[in-house]
């Protein structure tokens, strides 16, 4: 029986809040990383490749399966409920799944990292996502809730990259408002637009849910406690360097 | 384990090969260890451990509740004099019985113990009464899985055992097997024999190392609530066996009136690690519970405060114990 790409779900992956987002990353329209779930028992899994800085395969994960690249380099450590991939040499945790318990509000934590053909690092760290560049300082936002009606077409956010990217900051959302009554979220973007930097377009945001989805970021993002909720995707990274292959 | 002067290498050998299997036995008990695992402390604990990122581990004789200590070491007597009947035909295990029971002392290996305790739940009644009067509990939640590695002393963490049954099965399981071996060294039952090549001197101290670990790993039943793990440092050198120990690492302080010795165990490095995004490591801290005599709006911001200015890049889980507890 083959595994199905999950769409019911609720996580920690990246440090963020992720509801019913069968795809985490999406690479020039192809899936980088996908929450699958096996039909028969309900179990969960994950498909990703994790590649090093200079592109050698790591690990390949399809489902609960992880198949170490070279095994001098990496290790897998598994107990029952928790699978990572740690460098040897390093100590880095490269990717770390933990299940949880059935009375916790989470089915399972995630982290990943990873990197594009063009050496762009993909940090899902188990505190927060940076696509791109790991000089920003600060993050481009925070504690957002990013959501859209089931089946709305679109990812929640777009990010273009290029191979050389200067870890610029194009906006700073302020730890603060979660979306509330009133459009919290609408506010906060068109009330700062001195924040918005060009490169950076907001385009649309569904004042009627007091949610917003497809923004679109051009160049590296930094997310702190973003929650995503009922995408299909949440992140599609359109990397103008590489093509198709990842 | 020291191999003891005149024991073959041989039937080290094969001792070592049963250490294996026993430990191995041993550590799958240990292996489920929980997303999350709290320290209840006080107010002035946590501000300690948060601003010098470090935990104080108590040598394990000097625990508060030093029957935790007693109950343990009568469950081992019981199961030794029981073990001791059932082989008083055999000479050499016989032997191997009345020296074990009167050499048994798991403090005095050379080695000394330092535990700092955690529980599975963060919202427990009874840790909250231990705390709430001495100025608000709060519950510190980590999560060990890799932090455990980045810490600045090579520590293990081990579940303690609460049910009679299971505590004694294991004994008696480590028993059984090295009393096989030991048969299996001496087939003609000839204590002489076993003493001159300090076969048993060197089953004793082996049945002493490994007993002594279960000694901080079993509680009483009544304790079963507190679902406790035990973060475990191990310092191998007894100052008062050797002379030229390192004490730099010992520290003091007092409780009611006693002089405690304990130690420190850094996660500074786990900090730093966790601010680098290549490192994926999460911030130590998961999560941090308050206690149901505080005033939880008041000390939530306080505390999310502290915790961003030791880490910036996290935004960390607060939450209120809820459990209507008051102290008038």
């Amino acid at each position: 029986m083959s595994w199905i790409e999950a769409d019911r779900y609720r996580a920690i992956i990246g440090g963020c809040y992720f509801h019913n987002v069968p795809r985490i990353i999406e690479l020039n329209q192809r899936p980088f990383i996908t929450i699958k779930k096996n039909p028969i028992t309900g179990q969960i899994g994950v498909d990703v490749d994790i590649f090093d800085a200079n592109h050698s395969l790591v690990a390949e994960i399809r489902n609960d399966t992880i198949t170490i690249g070279d095994k001098e380099k990496y290790q897998l450590q598994k107990v029952v409920g928790r699978l990572s991939v740690i460098e040897n040499e390093s100590g880095k945790i490269l990717y770390d799944f933990q299940s949880l318990s059935k009375d916790s509000e989470l089915d399972f934590r995630l982290s990943v990292i990873s990197h594009i053909v063009s050496g762009i690092p993909i940090f899902l760290h188990p505190n927060r996502i940076r696509i791109g560049s790991s000089h920003i300082v600060k993050p481009h936002i925070t504690s957002l809730k990013i959501a859209t009606k089931k089946g709305m077409e679109g990812p929640a956010l777009i990010i273009s990259l290029a191979p050389k990217d200067s870890g610029k900051q194009y906006l700073h959302v302020p730890r603060a408002p979660m979306i509330g009554p009133g459009g919290v979220v609408a506010n906060l973007l068109t009330a700062k637009t001195g924040q918005i930097e060009p490169g950076m377009s907001v385009l649309m945001m569904s004042r009627k849910d007091n949610r917003a989805s497809n923004i679109s970021f051009q160049g590296p993002c930094y997310f702190l406690d973003v929650a995503f909720e009922d995408f299909k995707t949440a992140i599609a990274i359109n990397s103008a360097s590489s093509d198709n292959s990842v | 384990m020291e191999q003891l002067k005149g024991f073959p290498t041989e039937k080290m050998a094969k001792l070592d090969s049963l250490r294996t299997t026993i430990l191995k036995d041993w550590l799958r008990l240990h292996t489920a260890i929980p997303s999350t695992l709290y320290h209840y402390t006080a107010a002035e604990g946590l501000i300690g451990i948060l601003t010098t990122a470090s935990f104080w581990m108590t040598n394990l004789r000097y625990m508060n509740d030093l029957s935790e200590l007693q109950y343990a070491k009568d469950l081992i007597g019981d199961v030794l004099d029981s073990k001791s009947s059932e082989y008083a035909s055999n000479e050499v295990l016989s032997e191997f019985f009345r020296r074990v029971k009167t050499t048994f002392s798991p403090f005095e290996g050379g080695t000394e113990a330092f535990a700092t305790c955690f529980c599975e739940n963060g919202n427990l009644l009874s840790q909250w009464r231990a705390y709430g009067g001495k100025g608000g509990g709060y519950a510190v939640g980590l999560d060990f899985f890799h932090l455990v590695r980045f810490l600045s002393k090579a520590c293990f963490l081990r579940k303690v055992i609460y049910d009679p049954n299971e505590q004694e099965q294991i004994i008696i399981g480590v028993i059984n097997k090295i009393c096989n071996l030991l048969n299996e060294m001496n087939p003609r039952q000839d204590v002489k024999q076993a003493d001159s090549d300090n076969t048993l001197p060197q089953f004793c101290l082996f049945l002493n190392r490994i007993l002594g670990e279960y000694i901080f790993c079993f509680k009483h039943p009544e304790f079963a609530q507190e679902e406790e793990w035990r973060l475990v440092h191990i310092w191998d050198c007894n100052p008062t066996l050797n002379r030229e120990s390192d004490f730099s690492d010992l520290k003091f302080r007092t409780f009611g009136g006693n002089v405690i010795p304990f130690c420190e165990v850094s996660f500074e490095n786990a900090i730093k690690a966790s601010r680098q995004d290549e490192y994926g490591l999460s911030f130590p801290i998961q999560e941090l519970v308050i206690g149901p005599t505080l005033n939880p709006e008041f000390n939530r911001q306080s505390v999310q405060t502290l915790l961003t200015k030791i880490n910036p890049d996290h935004f960390p889980i607060i939450r209120k114990s809820g459990i209507p507890l008051r102290w008038l």
